[in-house]
């Protein structure tokens, strides 16, 4: 992969809030057109992260975005990618119109067609104040509002935090219908792992400041199995050093890492059922494993 | 250049919108003025022509305290002609409500973004901290002085016509020629640069309190000035007051207005407001707006991710 088809670059990143370490020695490479998400719990760093792509802290470490230093070109790298820093941040006491004119005169990249054909599909009215709308149409304005804008990266921080369960899946609906247009590539961090995993093409783990996973998900797929065995081979399947384990309906689900080089067609034949395991249940399994 | 000068064009309206209740207040201010005077015009109740304003707010002002200052009021009112009083208790009104607006507008406009969180729609579009100061500053230097002026201006020359035109409103007094209306209108505008130049001290100071706070910015915005003003009776220097606060009245405003009551020429009138201007204080009180602002601008760029 050429250097040009990189499009977040970052080597040594670390970050200290009051002495205590937030990032620590992060080194990325982010391709084109691939569907990120960056996961981890509270405190991870994720958001830490995401400001340090967006020039919005400084520190220790060297970052590209698109070829550009965010800290020093941030005003030229902001014409080309877009962000939701977080829920509920577009201003409440802007009209929605007024929202779509101040965009077409201060983003050079926004379309007020694409705009206004993505609200088209919503029932977002054009005369309200951002302040009268439900959480969930505002989160929706906002996705609108960043999808149409001609951005090669996108950038969505937590953007569905506290939207009810329709809501979240009407956002995620949207942004896999229109967010893979074109150029973009998209960078996204959320908790509800789940719900994004179905269009993600590459994860990163990040645990307590450090990356624990940067890999695709078809590589994932690959190097992680999750066998169910019957209570009865659970001993012997622990032999084999699983990632995790925990228990189902019809005995035990166990992780495990084919990269090891341990020989799992023995405990496979035993299996009641073999799948790929979900982003879920692998974030808590390297959890588990870094807290071991 | 020009591409980074069209962005803060554009972020002006956005103070517009987001500030709007400061242009309505001007606005609503100068029509409840014209609809008093109108109401009151036309009811013939009026002493005296335009006097009748300020009469029947003395009266409602003494019937609140409950004492008789008002009637001397009145009296003392009378003996200076109505249709001066009225151009002066509107320019005065406009005045303390831009001064209230102002004061509100620099403390608010950089806080306001941070606590509720837009700060960080803001920053995902490409327009810089610097871009947005610098709109925020020339909103609360010229913009919102340019209003109120219009807006107060408007209100006298309507209140004028009310008296002129409606003939039961005849009083004692003569009316004041167009002449003299047009000689403070141009002193009233024409003022405007200078005080663009005597209040960015003072802006600047509320801007920075805004943008470096984290609670309740009036309180160190009101605070600091009042402990320099305590240090002063110690005999300390009060730099604060030197600086940002004396120069909120430009000098020269009251020799200005009297050249205009005297009917001279608005030109000889300007020339009192813009003769300190060829001394260095004004200008140091520039310098130290633009490092109060350039503090603002560092400190939103870097409260950003603490929003």
């Amino acid at each position: 992969m050429s250097e040009s088809d990189i499009v977040i670059r970052a080597r040594g990143v670390s970050q200290r809030f009051a002495g205590r370490p937030a990032l620590t020695e992060i080194d990325l490479a982010v391709p084109a057109h691939r569907v990120v998400g960056l996961i981890g719990p509270n405190g991870a760093g994720k958001t830490t992260l995401i400001n340090r792509l967006l020039g919005l802290l400084v520190g220790p470490g060297t970052i590209r975005v698109l070829g550009l230093d965010p800290a020093r070109e941030r005003h030229a790298l902001m014409q080309q990618i877009c962000f939701i820093a977080d829920v509920a941040t577009l201003p409440r006491w802007l009209r929605v119109a007024e929202a779509i004119r101040l965009m077409v005169r201060l983003h050079p990249g926004f379309s007020a067609a694409v705009c206004e054909t993505l609200l088209a599909n919503t029932d977002i009215p054009r005369r309200a104040h951002i302040g009268q709308l439900s959480k969930g149409m505002v989160a929706q304005l906002h996705l609108v509002l960043v999808l149409a804008v001609d951005a090669r990266l996108l950038v969505l921080d937590e953007p569905t935090l506290g939207l009810d369960l329709l809501n979240r899946r009407r956002f995620y609906d949207r942004l896999l219908e229109h967010g893979r247009s074109g150029q973009r590539t998209l960078l996204i961090t959320t908790h509800d792992v789940a719900e994004i995993e179905p269009i993600l093409t590459d994860v990163i783990f990040l645990d307590r400041g450090r990356k624990v996973l940067d890999s695709s998900m078809d590589a994932l797929a690959e190097r992680f199995v999750e066998v169910v065995v019957p209570p009865a081979v659970l001993t012997e399947a622990r032999t084999l050093e699983p990632c995790a384990e925990r228990c189902v309906r019809d005995g035990y689900a166990l992780i495990f890492d084919r990269s090891r080089g341990r020989d799992l067609s023995a405990i496979e034949r035993l299996a009641t059922a073999r799948n790929h395991p979900t982003l879920a249940d692998l974030f808590v399994a390297f959890r588990t494993q870094s807290n071991a | 250049m020009k591409q980074r000068l069209r962005p803060i064009l554009w972020l002006l309206l956005r103070e517009y919108l987001e500030h709007r209740r400061l242009w309505a207040l001007a606005i609503g201010l100068g029509l409840a003025i014209i609809a008093l005077d109108l109401a009151l015009s036309l009811g013939g109740q009026a002493p005296a022509g335009g006097l009748h304003v300020m009469y029947h707010s003395t009266r409602a002002l003494e019937s609140v305290s409950g004492n008789r200052t008002g009637t001397h009021m009145i009296g003392s009112l009378a003996a200076l002609g109505g249709y001066d009083l009225l151009l002066n208790t509107i320019a005065v009104l406009f005045a303390l409500t831009l001064a209230v607006a102002l004061f509100s507008y620099g403390l608010a406009c950089l806080y306001d973004e941070r606590r509720d969180r837009s700060l960080l729609f803001w920053k995902s579009l490409p327009i810089s901290d610097a871009q947005c100061v610098a709109a925020k500053a020339i909103t609360g230097l010229a913009v919102l002085p340019l209003v109120y002026a219009v807006t107060g201006l408007t209100t006298v020359w309507a209140a004028w016509a009310i008296n002129i035109g409606l003939p039961m409103t005849a009083g004692p007094t003569p009316p004041m020629t167009a002449a003299r209306l047009v000689g403070f209108s141009a002193l009233v505008l024409g003022v405007l640069p200078v005080y663009a130049i005597s209040l960015t001290p003072g802006l600047g100071w509320l801007m920075l309190c805004s943008a470096a706070v984290r609670r309740h910015p009036a309180i160190i915005a009101l605070g600091m000035p009042l402990l320099c003003a305590l240090l002063n009776v110690f005999g300390l220097p009060n730099p604060i007051w030197h600086w940002v606060a004396a120069p909120l009245v430009p000098a020269g405003v009251g020799h200005a207005l009297q050249s205009i009551e005297a009917g001279q020429a608005p030109a000889t009138a300007l020339a009192w407001v813009y003769q300190p201007m060829s001394q260095p204080d004004p200008w140091g009180g520039v310098i130290l707006g633009l490092a109060f602002l350039a503090a603002a601008t560092y400190c939103r760029r870097r409260h950003a991710v603490l929003a």
